[in-house]
């Protein structure tokens, strides 16, 4: 073949400018409680009306940590196929469970070791439990869409090289109303920045402190 | 009704009254005092009992909560096993004493019913409870389902998310209600209703203690604990109907808790008849107390009232002394005293009278014989004085010859005139004394006053001549009266000769006399000395002259006027005196008209 690696790097660099798509801009989002106060850990995540077949850059793998018997973090994002690994920290065992429709697995984890990769296969959010410990809990999102962020204290997150188009931004966070579908509100994203904003309902106290009256027993 | 009587039918019946009136209010209270703490007894036992239903709900929480967290029932909700969610609900179930137990999806769908395995899908109808577990991790109330009356108990179960929700129903059934009491200490039993569809109230559950017998509330909704007394069989009861929170959606339900008042009262009443009997015989008591109150009142005042009786009619030997040293016996006591100085009064007073009489009989023996001894000496005077009147006036006219010397002749005119005047005072005193012994008799024949006052004026006329009086006699008609002339006659003198010899020269002694009435007046009035008024009395008594008449100039022997008072008394007449020292005299004399002489005039 008579090309050059300059022609072929060339071509290569024509080749992605064009398969992507023409205009890609941020998305900036901000959630807030009812209340006004910023939500932070929520997870927001942009559907796009037309599928696309784009490569995820989300995270592929979480480490979910045990210590002082909670989960660390709360909330983990990982891409569709991602898998969690769970280390544990404390100087108990722990059985980590899942009901979850997405996933159900039930294992134990001596103190100090570390679970065998737990593989998320579809997508949604898992309620990841301990039946030893019933107020440690931990959520797993599994984002089927490339383009998710999780919120940070200020309830502020971006998500940069999003297409223009159509999209449905689905919110998530642990205190929403269970059994309630979750928000999910029409986008549409053009230009260099796009700014959304959304006021959710929360439910008081965050999961995981909840049954602090059971251990009044 | 005597004083005794009357007193004691007063303290029977003030008594009697006193008593019932004791019983009926202390009765009324204690009953009224009975019903208002049997309220606060049902109103206590209530709130313990709603208060025990509380703590049942929280250990039924606890072993529904427990069950929440069972992962087989939590892998088969995940798994959706129906056979394992039944199969771990009706084991808890029956742990807990739930009959019914219900798994609710987040949906607010049943999932799965002990009681109705087959059906699912109905929404669960209790929503609040499922909100109140969703929010605070329990929902409990008193609900009705299918007619029967739950506590239910709803959790959340938590995977760790909440993923469905287990409903337990505790059937309140008399089981649980006689334990609620038991555990409440309350006696009283309790009945649980409930309203159905029809609107009428329908027992749920009574506990075993319960309840021949209750009333179910006539409303349909009662918004607050009512209390009434019932009257039912002839037993009364004391009813308290209270309204329980139920489940929104639920229909109400109310506890009624039944207080016997009969029971209660029964002591009461055992107590009547003991509290009838001291009372009877306290009344008795009384009763007698009082009889020998008023007996040792009522006695002794009659001793005292006869004893009375008796000094009344003159008895006064001594009453009886009363032993008692109160009030009834000082009264005897002091009718005692009195007797004995009622007795030495009149004692006294008796011999004090016995010496009057005598001292008036010695009086009277004496004046008669003063009398008898005046009229002896006037007769003892009359014989002499006849010798010396009678042989004076023969000397005097010196019927047996000459009496030579002149002054002889003188001296016998002198004798014999003052013997003819010696002779008349004695005829006086003589009359005067037989009129005071009742012994002087007057003839009665018609006089005529008219004639015989001018025979006195002129008799007297010498005498008023040499007084320098001058006497006027208002010769008007005069009625004939009936009388004694001559002792008249020397009356009416006696009277004239008085006003002139009081009235000094140069006065004038008025006689005057009128008709009326069949009496004649006849007025002798001077102008002469006069007399104070207080002496008249003393003028006209025998004897009597005035001490300021002994001046020499007016002599006389006080037997004037006393003769003449006597002599017209006599006559049934009267003589008054009126005078006044230094105006004069009047002597008013009046005497009757003699029978139909008015219109013969004299």
């Amino acid at each position: 073949m008579g090309m050059d690696r300059q022609t072929i790097h060339g071509l290569c660099l024509l080749a992605l400018a064009f398969s992507a798509p023409a205009f890609a801009g941020t998305l900036k989002v901000e959630i807030t409680g009812t209340d006004g106060k910023p939500a932070a850990s929520a997870v927001v995540e942009l559907v796009p009306d037309a599928p696309q077949d784009v490569i995820s850059h989300l995270p592929n793998e979480a480490i979910i940590d045990q210590r002082e018997e909670t989960f660390i973090p709360l909330v983990s994002l990982i891409r569709r196929g991602g898998r969690a690994v769970f280390t544990n920290h404390d100087t108990t065992m722990h059985q980590v469970y899942s009901f979850s429709p997405i996933k159900q697995f039930e294992f134990e984890i001596d103190e100090g070791q570390r679970s065998a990769p737990v593989v998320f296969e579809k997508a949604g959010v898992a309620s990841i439990g301990c039946n030893i410990h019933d107020q440690m809990i931990t959520f797993v999102y599994v984002a089927q869409s490339p383009w998710a962020v999780m919120t940070d204290a200020q309830g502020r997150a971006a998500i940069a090289d999003v297409p223009s188009g159509t999209y449905h931004v689905n919110i998530w966070h642990p205190q929403l109303t269970p059994g309630r579908a979750p928000p999910s509100v029409a986008l549409s994203v053009s230009g260099a920045e796009t700014k959304f904003s959304q006021a959710i309902s929360l439910l008081p106290g965050m999961p995981g402190k909840k049954h602090m009256h059971m251990q009044m027993y | 009704m005597s004083f005794r009587n009357r007193l004691a039918l007063f303290l029977v019946v003030t008594l009697i009254a006193v008593q019932a009136l004791t019983v009926f209010f202390a009765y009324t209270y204690l009953r009224h005092d009975l019903v208002e703490r049997g309220k606060r007894e049902l109103a206590a036992s209530m709130g313990v009992f709603t208060r025990q239903l509380t703590f049942l709900s929280d250990r039924v929480t606890d072993g529904v909560n427990v069950l929440s967290l069972d992962y087989a029932l939590r892998a088969a909700i995940g798994q959706h096993d129906r056979d394992t969610e039944l199969s771990a609900l009706r084991n808890h179930g029956n742990r807990i004493g739930a009959t019914r137990m219900m798994l609710v999806g987040l949906d607010g769908g049943i999932s799965a019913d002990t009681t109705a395995p087959q059906r699912s899908g109905d929404a669960f109808p209790f929503a609040s409870l499922l909100q109140a577990a969703a929010e605070n991790n329990e929902g409990t109330a008193l609900a009705t389902l299918g007619g029967q009356i739950y506590w239910i108990v709803v959790v959340p179960v938590r995977a760790p998310v909440p993923i469905a929700f287990i409903a337990a129903c505790i059937p309140v059934n008399d089981a649980l209600l006689e334990k609620l009491r038991e555990i409440s200490s309350t006696k009283r039993s309790v009945v649980l209703a409930s309203l159905g569809p029809d609107g009428r109230w329908i027992v749920g559950a009574k506990s075993a203690a319960s309840a021949r017998h209750f009333h179910l509330p006539t409303a349909a909704h009662l918004t607050q604990s009512e209390a009434s007394l019932a009257n039912e069989r002839g037993s009364e009861y004391l009813t308290v109907t209270a309204p329980l929170k139920t489940a929104a959606g639920s229909a109400p339900v109310v506890a009624i808790m039944d207080y016997p008042l009969d029971e209660a009262l029964a002591a009461y009443r055992s107590l009547i008849a003991p509290m009838l009997f001291v009372l009877i015989f306290g009344l008795l008591a009384a009763l007698a107390g009082a009889m020998l109150i008023v007996r040792s009142v009522s006695r002794p005042l009659e001793v005292l009232a006869s004893a009375a009786k008796r000094i009344a009619g003159g008895d006064y030997s001594p009453p009886p002394r009363l032993e008692q040293r109160d009030e009834l016996g000082h009264l005897a006591d002091a009718l005692a005293n009195m007797t004995q100085s009622i007795a030495e009064r009149e004692a006294a007073l008796k011999s004090a009278m016995e010496a009057m009489e005598m001292a008036r009989n010695q009086a009277v023996q004496a004046n008669d014989a003063k009398s008898q001894f005046l009229a002896n000496m006037s007769h003892e005077f009359r014989t002499p004085l006849n010798a010396i009147v009678g042989f004076s006036e023969m000397m005097e006219q010196q019927v047996l010859g000459p009496i030579g010397t002149a002054r002889y002749a003188e001296y016998a005119h002198d004798i014999h005139t003052s013997g003819q005047h010696l002779r008349g005072l004695v005829d006086r005193m003589l009359d005067l004394a037989e009129a005071e012994s009742q012994r002087l008799t007057i003839a009665r024949v018609p006089v005529s006053p008219g004639h015989m006052l001018r025979e006195c004026v002129s008799a007297l006329e010498l005498f008023a001549r040499q007084s320098g009086v001058r006497v006027h006699l208002r010769e008007d008609a005069m009625p004939l009266v009936e009388g004694d002339e001559a002792k008249l006659r020397q009356a009416f003198v006696n009277l004239i000769h008085n006003a002139i010899k009081f009235t000094p020269a140069g006065g004038e002694v008025e006689i005057s006399a009128a008709a009326r009435n069949n009496r004649l007046a006849i007025r002798i009035a001077d102008n002469g000395i006069g007399m104070e008024p207080e002496l008249l009395p003393t003028v006209v008594r025998p004897f009597h002259r005035l001490r300021h008449a002994f001046d020499g100039q007016h002599q006389g022997a006080g037997i004037g006027l006393p003769f003449a008072k006597v002599v017209i008394e006599l006559h049934g007449g009267s003589l008054l005196l009126s005078s006044a020292v230094g105006v004069g005299t009047t002597v008013l004399i009046e005497l009757p008209v003699a029978a139909g002489a008015l219109t013969n005039a004299a």
